[in-house]
């Protein structure tokens, strides 16, 4: 089906350049419904997955504010106050984001947001603002816990659950600002200061004119400001974010705004400002060690509580005890890592090379013939070249010789080790022997995934398409990059 | 707990570079002649067909505690990895067919013939990497230890083919299932009063499988794998996956006594690790080894007195004077660890170092 699309979209798309999607769009109503041979009707139209794979692939490297996969100067240690839009305007439910009103879709993001943070940036800071009423209220300040953080939002979702959907008030940008910039302002210099607003407000109330009087203190802090909008994209919002340097988004779907969000844990690259030096700056740290005691003693769990248990990190500088790492130390400040902590983030600084997708030449010895034939042993060289032809031929073969071509699949994975030689077969994904390079069957749907092969730039081996997601956002190691001895 | 359809997934990463295994193989023939002369059993280090004979030993004792679980094979000899058991066809008509069970009994024979054939491969690259040109630098003599990284890698890859087709991996459309992962982070409240260790339950609720990596290395640590290794145990803390590590000792001075790659990557992830002496590695004593300790499974293990990995440094060591240090100065961009503060400019990443300023208040 998506051949046929194909073919016939062509023709229209190279007449004239279209500037708009919607002038190439094929969706017409013959192409979009069609009638399977039983006169149900089956919706032909959508893309197949191999497609909707390969639109993320491009709008996350087109909107890639944080260039995750190249090597740039980073902001390791952050400082982040995320303002959460908690007036009227979040309160209503939105079809783009199911599952209940936006308020509550957002803070259920924002747990996996906080897990997702820390897990990248261990030595960094967050705190929450909420503006609610007009006004701008601290949730949780500044720490390095994130159980603090998620029990706060947690009640803060059941408060605004029971107090209904009228309420919650106006949106005021200016206190939030005010209120998020002030507290970032006290933090030391070597940390990036950054604000990141999630808002569904179409207008905000303030006291004063953000432009003339926040901005330039924003500017003057060197706090970067990015917006999230639920419902519609303000202008304010942008000419804040353009002027210092922070993203931009507007939601499209609850896909698109969890990707967004987790794109904004990846440390940005430095900021290069006119007045501000280039430069490193160092940094004291403790790395304490681990002490199980037989007693149970005294332990600071938070600048407030006390805990009495076992297990505790000893303070090199002043012998405190504190709970869980990464943290400040209570009584001297020292900031107290552990050596996984800092290796956790070397992979911003080494990055895994985004993989190409692999599309293989069109080999020459293609003839009819053969794919009628395919049952003859001796013809199993070419029939593999020409299943690996690109699909237009598939669909000017007859139905037999593609069934016959997709047994002759099945028996094309062998039972050789697949080792990393680059002529070695390249069917099976390197890492998970998955098969990959069928082209689109008549099934379409489920199959269409098998069809993208990625190559890494380096070791020349293929992947399969959830092998990359799982390298670039998981693992960030390759395996075929890893044999090689480095040291 | 174990829950009612949970099934093991196993992936067991075996070592077998040959340069490795014949440094043993000549100190085990040296050591035997004499004790044998003496009417003594061996007291030697392994060799390659015990190691081989215990691993099967281990799926099938695996494959008797649990008739549904899962068990792949990986192999690593120097710089090559391949998935030695089950072959590529093999896996894919599992994944056509998930109730066809994969048969153990190819297991042996699909073993020694692909750590065979790996290990010819290994070998015959080093050769050719020895005699062709002898204007190009001679290889490092780390070229000779394993991979882990890579097949430690490449387990994972495999581990998350598996998870992906029971909705629950990383695969390339997040749809919405994605939203709701059960976050380990929310028993910890509860578990706040009790030591560092308990409160190992995991929820399964959207998980069918219970995946584990057991890494026996025979060669030491690479050294450029540190980033790596981490890297892998990062991602297996995670997807919680519990990997347990069998580091098979040499009984030759050069060789180190443990890997703190392997220390590191049980300790964060919640396995064990045991390095067998070279007594307790003769005749059938590593099969003893890997069956009583790794074989049960996690659901089991909270009840068990197990080894515990005391002592475990996780200090740093400075990149001045390679002392492990207490308290140090760490570049803020390349996040090097420096003892005694750097004047000038940075020596990693040579960026100038920017004195103290005051703070500027909004």
């Amino acid at each position: 089906m998506s051949s046929a699309l194909s073919t016939s979209a062509a023709p229209a798309a190279s007449n004239a350049p279209s500037s708009h999607v919607w002038e190439e769009a094929t969706n017409t109503w013959e192409s979009a419904v069609q009638e399977d041979a039983e006169g149900n009707i089956i919706v032909a139209g959508q893309e197949s997955v191999a497609n909707l794979i390969r639109h993320r692939r491009k709008r996350l490297e087109q909107n890639d504010y944080a260039q995750r996969n190249r090597r740039v100067v980073r902001d390791m240690i952050r400082y982040m106050y995320v303002l959460i839009d908690g007036s009227q305007w979040m309160r209503s439910k939105d079809p783009v984001l199911p599952g209940g009103t936006k308020l509550e879709v957002t803070v259920q993001l924002l747990h996996q947001f906080v897990q997702e943070y820390y897990d990248q940036n261990p030595l960094s800071h967050l705190g929450f603002v909420i503006l609610k009423n007009g006004e701008a209220e601290v949730l949780t300040k500044l720490s390095s816990s994130s159980k603090t953080h998620k029990l706060a939002l947690q009640t803060f979702l059941q408060e605004s659950l029971q107090e209904g959907p009228s309420r919650g008030g106006v949106f005021s940008l200016q206190n939030g600002l005010e209120v998020a910039g002030r507290s970032l302002g006290h933090q030391p210099r070597h940390g990036s200061r950054e604000i990141l607003i999630l808002c569904a407000a179409l207008s905000t109330c303030d006291p004063g004119h953000i432009l003339t009087e926040t901005m330039p203190r924003l500017k003057a802090a060197n706090i970067r400001v990015s917006t999230f909008a639920l419902a519609a994209e303000l202008h304010i919002c942008r000419k804040l974010s353009e002027e210092t340097g922070g993203a931009m988004g507007v939601c499209l779907d609850k896909g698109h705004m969890r990707d967004w969000m987790l794109e904004q844990c990846v440390p940005p690259p430095a900021l290069r400002r006119e007045w501000m030096e280039h430069g490193c700056e160092m940094v004291q740290m403790g790395f304490p060690t681990r002490t199980k005691s037989d007693i149970p003693v005294l332990v600071h769990a938070t600048k407030d509580t006390k805990l009495i248990t076992r297990t505790s990190y000893t303070c090199p500088q002043c012998l405190a005890k504190i709970q869980e790492l990464p943290a400040d130390c209570v009584v001297c400040g020292l900031k107290l890592v552990l050596s996984p902590h800092l290796a956790r983030t070397f992979h911003h600084l080494f990055p895994v090379a985004p993989f190409s997708e692999y599309i293989p030449p069109p080999t020459a010895s293609i003839d009819d013939g053969t794919n009628k034939d395919s049952n003859n042993p001796q013809t199993t060289s070419s029939a593999v070249a020409a299943v690996s032809a690109p699909p237009a031929l598939a669909a000017l073969s007859s139905s037999t010789a593609k069934s016959a071509a997709k047994q002759q699949q099945k028996k094309r994975l062998d039972s050789k080790l697949r080792l990393a030689a680059p002529n070695d077969d390249r069917n099976s994904c390197f890492a998970c022997l998955r098969m990959v390079g069928i082209p689109n069957n008549e099934d379409g749907g489920d199959a269409g995934e098998e069809e993208l092969r990625f190559c890494c730039p380096e070791c020349r081996n293929i992947f399969c398409v959830n092998c990359d997601s799982y390298l670039h956002e998981t693992l960030h190691n390759c395996p075929g990059c890893l044999l090689k001895d480095t040291s | 707990m174990k829950q009612p359809n949970e099934r093991s997934l196993t992936v067991i990463v075996m070592d077998v570079s040959p340069v490795t295994w014949g440094e043993r193989e000549l100190i085990r023939t040296a050591s035997d002649k004499s004790r044998l002369a003496a009417g003594k059993r061996s007291i030697g280090p392994a060799r390659l067909e015990e190691c081989l004979s215990a691993v099967q030993c281990f799926c099938s004792a695996a494959s008797s505690l649990e008739k549904d679980a899962v068990t792949v094979l990986v192999a690593v000899a120097a710089s090559e990895v391949a998935v030695v058991y089950p072959r590529k066809d093999a896996l894919e008509d599992y994944f056509r067919n998930p109730e066809n069970k994969l048969d153990s009994r190819n297991l042996q024979s699909n073993l020694l013939s692909g750590v065979a054939e790996l290990m010819a491969k290994a070998s015959a690259k080093q050769q050719q990497a020895s005699t062709t040109d002898p204007s190009n630098p001679p290889p490092p003599l780390t070229s000779n230890l394993a991979a882990m990284a890579s097949a430690f890698s490449t387990a994972l890859c495999l581990i998350n083919r598996f998870l992906v087709a029971a909705n629950a991996g990383v695969s390339a459309l997040h749809d919405h299932h994605s939203w709701n992962r059960g976050n380990r982070d929310d028993d910890g409240v509860i578990a706040a009063l009790g030591g560092g260790t308990s409160g190992k339950k995991t929820s399964h609720k959207y998980r069918v499988w219970s995946p584990r990596v057991l890494l026996l290395q025979a060669s030491d640590d690479r050294p450029s794998d540190y980033n790596a290794m981490m890297n892998c145990a990062f991602a297996a803390v995670k997807q919680q996956i519990l990997v347990d590590a069998c580091f098979i000792l040499s009984p030759s001075e050069r060789a180190s006594k443990s890997s703190s790659y392997l220390e590191q990557t049980c300790d964060m992830t919640g396995g064990l690790l045991s390095t067998p002496s070279a007594a307790s590695q003769a005749d059938k004593a590593l099969t003893e080894v890997l069956l009583t300790i790794f074989l049960p499974t996690r659901s089991s293990r909270h009840r068990l007195n197990q080894v515990a990995i005391t002592n475990l440094d996780f200090r740093a060591r400075s990149f001045d004077t390679g002392q492990i240090v207490d308290m140090a100065f760490v570049c803020n961009q390349c996040l090097s660890i420096f003892s005694q503060l750097p004047q000038g400019r940075c020596p990693t990443c040579d960026a100038e170092i920017r004195s103290k300023k005051s703070k500027i208040e909004p």
